[in-house]
């Protein structure tokens, strides 16, 4: 598998801005704001990551960018959707990583 | 009560907005909209607060990156910020005193009905670094960042948050009319 570029130095300081001020503010905000605040932070991740070709992984990128930033806003007004949606979520990136493992396991 | 209730209209079409078209929003519908703070109800009339108008887009799009509460792209900010001299003063105690806080929130409705009024969205903004703001605008210590106003000109979209957070609570489930009965 390609190892290619996720993020330029640039985009990196912009996560980390987001990941450094979402601290902050998770300091004084309700609890559920801080996974809101992740969430929204890897829907950032996989937009930089899109705009860098993943080449033969766009469909997982853009499907988990695409689920978040539809989802993420459940906070404001389902909050059980919401919980059950980050429940969820890291099984899908866990699918994804055990995928890898399997291709390369093949690979070798 | 008459049928026509312009003011009550503007307040019951009035939605936050979160996305917004690139057209910049002009000085003067800015300065429009800080006459309508102005003329907000303030605790003793003590006007302990500032507004800083953002409006160049390289000092918006910093305070975007570091304001996790911004989602969209705001074409233009409004910082409240309390003047701490000014609350020195007048005698304000800013650790205990929450009409510092009340007042900001009377302003910032005054801004958003009347930024709707003229077309333009807005939206609320609480999430955002404060120490961040400071640098990004080189705020003097006297000024403390408390609010953002995002404003631009709104971009139509499909309401995608489910009627959840379109309906409205039943006055009968809000509301009590006059003193609770003591218990016999």
């Amino acid at each position: 598998m390609t190892e290619r570029m996720a993020l330029t130095e640039p985009e990196a300081l912009q996560l980390l801005a987001h990941l450094a001020a979402s601290a902050e503010i998770s300091l004084v905000e309700p609890d559920l704001y801080g996974p809101f605040r992740l969430i929204d932070a890897a829907s950032q991740l996989a937009g930089y990551v899109l705009q860098h070709d993943p080449g033969d992984r766009r469909d997982f990128w853009e499907a988990i960018k695409t689920e978040i930033d539809c989802k993420k806003i459940w906070l404001m007004s389902d909050r059980s959707n919401f919980r059950e949606f980050l429940r969820q979520m890291p099984a899908k990136v866990a699918q994804e990583l055990t995928s890898r493992e399997e291709m390369e396991e093949g690979e070798r | 009560m008459s049928d026509h209730c312009p003011t009550f209209e503007t307040i019951q079409t009035r939605r936050v907005c979160r996305f917004f078209t690139d057209e910049p929003v002009s000085r003067d519908d800015l300065k429009h909209l800080i006459r309508a703070a102005r003329w907000a109800s303030s605790a003793g009339n003590r006007r302990i607060h500032k507004f800083v108008v953002v409006d160049d887009q390289k000092s918006v799009d910093l305070i975007r990156i570091m304001s996790p509460g911004i989602l969209g792209n705001p074409q233009a900010l409004i910082v409240i910020c309390t003047d701490k001299e000014k609350a020195g003063v007048e005698g304000v105690n800013l650790d205990l005193d929450t009409t510092t806080w009340i007042d900001v929130g009377t302003a910032s409705q005054n801004m958003m009905l009347a930024a709707h009024e003229i077309e333009l969205g807005s939206c609320p903004t609480t999430s955002f670094s404060k120490s961040a703001v400071r640098v990004i605008l080189n705020l003097p210590d006297y000024l403390e960042p408390e609010y953002i106003l995002q404003v631009g000109h709104p971009v139509e979209r499909p309401r995608s948050i489910g009627k959840g957070a379109v309906a409205r609570l039943p006055i009968e489930t809000i509301t009590f009319w006059g003193a609770f009965p003591t218990s016999v």
